[in-house]
């Protein structure tokens, strides 16, 4: 039998991690740390406000048979619209996002994030040619595998009220 | 419908996937065929019969995967690799199939070139073979 696989937004405090299936639905981002997210970015006057940061990683519910390996992350390089940059990062490990709710997320950057293994490089980077790579593999057996996948939109003044455009995310991995 | 593979060695044995036989365990340097099965339908077969290995030229050594593209809309699309790898004076050169559950059709691809769905795999620890 296939192995079963979703994708997960993951929320909560480090030591409380709420994983929760977005494979089927949208996932939007705020200035608040929800599986479901519902609060808005303010337009700031100047300089940006940020989403608090959104993480994502696969999870396994039935078992391969042998493994599950070679996760590659990508975009569909599309804008999310005026004043709005995308950013995505690589994190070995958790960290929940914070900032300051209803008004900011904090930058995510290493120094913010104690996971990340480097620099955000902007999500429109990474296409169905050119895809992002998240190490990690998983055995014949269950639970999350991949690193994570952290993104963050940044608004500018130059943003404009209301909903952003929506985006499309593809992850891809190999069974064996 | 899921896509099922079945191995042919060159003793005349076969080791089908639906049997339970685990792919790492086949006997990787006499294998003779690699066939992928839909339902009662052959859909592909990957011939690995020995051949010409002089001047430098390695064995052929199979490349299997069943690989899964999903996306933030829900949609997933499923297809298998099937082909071959062998190194030629040192370089390796790759022979694969795409083979897509949805309809069976089969699209012939060549080297991994990281573009689409044509990424290298991640080379497990039973196929060497493949370094």
């Amino acid at each position: 039998m296939a192995a079963t696989v979703s994708i997960r937004k993951l929320t909560g405090a480090n030591a409380a991690i709420t994983s929760t299936d977005i494979t089927s639905g949208s996932m939007r981002v705020g200035t608040s740390d929800e599986a479901t997210n519902a609060s808005t970015i303010p337009v700031p006057t100047s300089g940006s406000n940020y989403s608090y940061w959104a993480t994502t990683q696969l999870n396994c519910t039935v078992a391969p048979t042998n493994s599950l390996t070679n996760v590659k992350w990508w975009s569909d390089a599309g804008s999310f619209g005026t004043g709005i940059t995308a950013f995505v990062g690589v994190a070995s490990g958790y960290a929940s996002a914070v900032g300051t709710a209803g008004s900011s997320g904090s930058v995510l950057n290493t120094s913010n994030h104690a996971g990340l293994t480097g620099a955000p490089s902007l999500m429109t980077t990474y296409t169905s040619s050119c895809k992002l790579t998240l190490a990690g593999s998983l055995g014949a057996t269950t639970g999350s595998f991949g690193y994570r996948a952290v993104m963050q939109l940044d608004v500018d003044t130059t943003a404009g009220a209301g909903n952003s455009s929506e985006r499309t995310i593809t992850l891809s991995w190999d069974e064996s | 419908m899921p896509l099922t593979w079945i191995a042919h060695h060159s003793d005349g044995t076969e080791a089908r996937q639906s049997d339970g036989v685990n792919y790492a365990d086949l006997d990787r340097a006499n294998l003779q065929a690699f066939d992928l099965w839909q339902d009662e339908r052959l859909i592909l077969r990957v011939d690995l019969r020995a051949d010409d290995v002089s001047d430098g030229i390695e064995p052929r050594r199979l490349i299997y995967r069943r690989r899964v593209w999903a996306d933030s809309n829900g949609n997933e699309t499923v297809f298998y690799l099937s082909g071959w790898q062998r190194k030629v004076r040192g370089i390796k050169v790759q022979a694969v199939n795409y083979v897509f559950e949805a309809d069976g059709s089969v699209l012939m691809g060549g080297q991994f070139t990281g573009r689409d769905f044509m990424d290298d795999i991640y080379i497990l620890p039973h196929e060497e073979d493949l370094r």
